[in-house]
């Protein structure tokens, strides 16, 4: 009787359909990281280099190749490049930091707490205190070790600050034949009535322009407004930029996010915002440059008059400059836990950043394919190339790499940017809570529904789309149902702690 | 007189019969066993306190702690709720629509004919989330969709559709059967086009019209799919199909309370904290439900109705 057989065998039969109808989806975590695309032939180790980008990167290779020209013989020692697209960065990034592909890798979309709580950063403390001298020469005019704080979690160094702005000023930016036709100087300060005042003017002048649009997709502004969030990217609990108060406050509660949200409700109703604000795919100079808007929030570090007055758009300032913890920790170079050779991935960062011809390579490409050097010692791209179509736009996102001061600034940002960068960088106001990074490890769970309801609201509120009367109590109700004070109790004593120990 | 024999020789052809059987069988128990099974190992990880410098098995036990946030907030009865409404909704209305289609597709005479309603229907099935949340944005976006033009053109107010949530349930209902209507239909048709013509004969010359025909033959012969399908269904009932939810609704966070099933809100929070050991907690707990489910119903169905009953 062989009955049994024919059971199991239609039996398994039913399974296997049932399960490939059903399975599909399931959740399937596996876990071997087994492909080993950095190790490399040879002896020589390659360090893969991971770091989002925008612009055209067809070329990369000769950039890699002439960097290795470089490396291989000067260290021992290659580069991969590894671009990725900016919109797949927080996802591709943290599926880089799964395995041990990525050696070198740029900490940006995820927030290092994070990264740091997952084990998925190395501790740089030994490689830090013992590192070469070239770099420490260096890095010195790159960061501080008060910069190297904000990397700091637990006393352990996670990350290395890289060169670009260490402070941040929201702007609007504004289209410059209008801005000239308003009057409005690049560089001048606005107040939000000033802005409504504005606005109002260009609707009627340019009705079938939007007045103002989100800086991109649905956020109004990637600085944020006036406040810190203490460390904390979702501003769960925050202290007002303003004077000396470091009492944590709930956002949806604070003046100065109430009073914006009055007025951006203001723009929208009158329909000076984008309508479809809360479905946008576009970024606010884009829609500028292309005459579909007038104007639209920006942020940056801005040094001398000419910053204000570039690339087509003129910018006043409506927040004063400023940096907090998360404008260092929020953009910096760290090496992946799993990496196969960490002391090469070490040492590889130590070179981008004192190593001159491979920073200038990295930050302009090829002299004569991705750019020509003009007299003053900056860098245009070649004659009728953009960063677009040049093979390797690294020029348009310098500040993404380790130690682009290295390099050749743009034309558009005149022979002095370096010197007006480094200077903007020891000078601009520093947060109360600069240093100060926030640990959810005790309120995880809170922190985690706070971040959602906070979610919710937040772009909607920042752009007007929903009435504030109406919202703000209903947010606040529904952060407190998710834990709200637990969490700012836990951020308050934690800041308190920090602010006793550095006095 | 010889049965024994017969039986033997039967034996024998059954041996056969099973050793081609799970010949035929065996890329796919492999293929199973390979993606459905040994991943299965990495459900630890929703006990563990995951670090990614220490690997799946060295990281530290954290007994049920990934869990806990799950049920912290009102936002876990919210969210299970929406998943689990929305899924016997789509179970309901998407078995009575593939099934209407599938006998009048049966209905149809021509070949021609047959052939192109049969591609038409099934193309919504083919067309990426991503893409269908772009065709439900010419609808109803603010400035230039077609409904809100349409409202307006008719001396009506425009509405916000992204801004409020009571829409949506019937807006992804709607989407979600424009999407899925197709495919389901094609299956439960194979099914109607096996159903014996001499069925129907009997049933006419009985005197029974179309709609008896339906109702008498056509719908019985097609209970046992009807079940095996919606038993298959219900054990999705805690999953959700993450790009109608997450896609569809533009990720607009004012619709949360109506489009957050239990995969977005686990995308949505960590993606924020980056945490595979709740992610996987979360998948667990709604592998471990639907398990449940399923066979509940299926012990239900099989008191009720033994053929029918998956096992």
């Amino acid at each position: 009787m062989k009955k049994w057989m024919k059971k199991l065998a239609a039996g398994l039969m039913a399974v296997t359909m049932a399960a490939s109808f059903a399975g599909c989806g399931g959740g399937g975590s596996s876990d071997d990281a087994s492909a080993g695309a950095s190790a490399g032939n040879g002896s020589m180790p390659v360090v893969n280099f991971c770091v989002p980008n925008i612009y055209d990167t067809s070329e990369i290779q000769m950039v890699e190749d002439a960097i290795n020209g470089i490396t291989a013989d000067k260290y021992g020692m290659k580069i991969k490049l590894t671009f990725v697209e900016f919109g797949n960065w927080t996802q591709q990034s943290n599926m880089l930091l799964t395995g041990d592909e990525a050696d070198l890798i740029m900490i940006f979309g995820t927030p290092l707490l994070s990264y740091v709580k997952n084990g998925q950063l190395l501790k740089l403390n030994d490689y830090y205190a013992n590192a070469s001298e070239e770099f420490k020469k260096a890095a010195e005019n790159v960061f501080t070790e008060e910069d190297i704080k904000c990397l700091t979690v637990n006393g352990n160094i996670y990350a290395m600050s890289n060169s670009r702005n260490h402070g941040d000023t929201v702007v609007l930016a504004i289209d410059e034949d209008i801005a000239a036709e308003c009057g409005i100087e690049p560089g001048a300060s606005m107040s939000l009535d000033e802005v409504d005042a504005f606005l109002a003017e260009v609707h009627e002048k340019y009705p079938d322009r939007y007045a103002i649009v989100p800086q991109g997709n649905t956020t109004m502004s990637n600085g944020g407004w006036k406040w810190d969030g203490l460390g904390d990217i979702d501003f769960i609990g925050v202290i007002s930029i303003s004077g000396n108060d470091t009492t944590v406050q709930n956002l949806f509660e604070m003046e100065e996010f109430v009073e914006f949200t009055r007025h951006s409700r203001m723009w929208y109703e009158n329909g000076y915002m984008m309508a479809d604000c809360l479905s946008n795919t576009e970024t606010g100079s884009s829609m500028i440059a292309n005459g579909r808007a007038v104007s639209s929030m920006d942020n940056g570090a801005y040094y001398a008059e000419e910053d204000f007055h570039k690339d087509g758009v003129v910018r006043v300032a409506l927040t004063p400059a400023k940096a907090d913890t998360t404008t260092i920790s929020g953009m910096c170079w760290g090496i992946n836990s799993n990496s196969k050779n960490p002391d090469a991935a070490w040492k590889m960062l130590e070179v981008l950043y004192y190593d001159a011809d491979v920073a200038t390579l990295l930050a302009n490409g090829v002299e004569g394919e991705h750019y020509i050097l003009n007299e003053d010692g900056t860098a245009s791209f070649p004659e009728g190339e953009d960063y677009n179509n040049c093979g390797y736009g690294g020029m348009m996102e310098q500040w993404l790499f380790p130690n682009s001061s290295l390099g050749y600034p743009r034309a558009e940002d005149g022979a002095a940017y370096h010197e007006n960068l480094a200077a903007y960088n020891a000078t601009v106001e520093k947060s109360l809570a600069y240093g100060f990074c926030f640990d959810t490890a005790n309120v995880v769970d809170e922190y985690s529904a706070c971040c959602n309801v906070k979610q919710k609201y937040y772009d909607a509120l920042m752009m007007g789309a929903v009435d504030p009367e109406e919202i703000l109590p209903q947010a606040t109700e529904e952060l407190k149902a998710a834990g709200l004070d637990k969490v700012i109790a836990e951020k308050q004593s934690q800041f308190d702690a920090w602010l006793a120990g550095q006095k | 007189m010889n049965a024994k024999t017969l039986k033997k020789g039967k034996g024998i052809l059954q041996r056969k019969n099973a050793i081609a059987l799970f010949s035929m069988m065996l890329p796919g128990l492999i293929y199973l066993l390979v993606n459905n099974y040994v991943p299965m190992a990495g459900l630890v990880i929703a006990f563990k306190r995951y670090d990614f410098s220490k690997g799946m098995w060295a990281s530290e036990w954290c007994g049920l702690s990934n869990f806990t946030y799950l049920f912290k907030t009102k936002d876990a009865l919210n969210i299970i709720r929406n998943t689990v409404l929305y899924n016997f909704g789509f179970i309901v209305l998407g078995t009575v629509l593939a099934v209407a289609v599938a006998i009048m597709l049966n209905f149809l005479k021509g070949k021609l004919s047959k052939k192109i309603y049969q591609t038409l229907i099934l193309i919504p099935y083919l067309v990426s989330m991503v893409i269908v949340s772009y065709i439900v944005y010419g609808f109803l976006s603010t400035e230039s969709g077609f409904l809100n033009n349409m409202l307006v053109g008719f001396g009506g107010e425009s509405i916000s559709w992204y801004t409020q949530s009571k829409y949506w349930p019937y807006i992804l209902t709607i989407v979600y059967l424009w999407k899925s209507f197709g495919y389901t239909s094609i299956l439960y048709y194979a099914t109607v086009i096996g159903i014996d013509s001499a069925l129907y004969e009997a049933a006419a010359i009985d005197g029974a019209g179309r709609w008896k025909q339906v109702w008498h033959v056509t719908l019985p012969g097609l209970k046992t799919t009807i079940i095996t399908m919606v038993l298959l269904s219900v054990g999705r009932m805690f999953f959700s199909d993450f790009g109608l939810f997450y896609q569809v609704p533009m990720h607009s966070g004012l619709l949360a309370d109506v489009t957050d099933t239990i995969d977005v809100y686990v995308y949505k929070g960590l993606t924020q904290l980056n945490d595979i050991g709740r992610s996987s907690a979360a998948g667990f707990l709604q592998s471990v439900l639907g398990f449940m489910l399923i066979v509940v119903v299926n012990y239900i169905v099989r008191k009720l109705d033994k053929d029918s009953a998956l096992f």
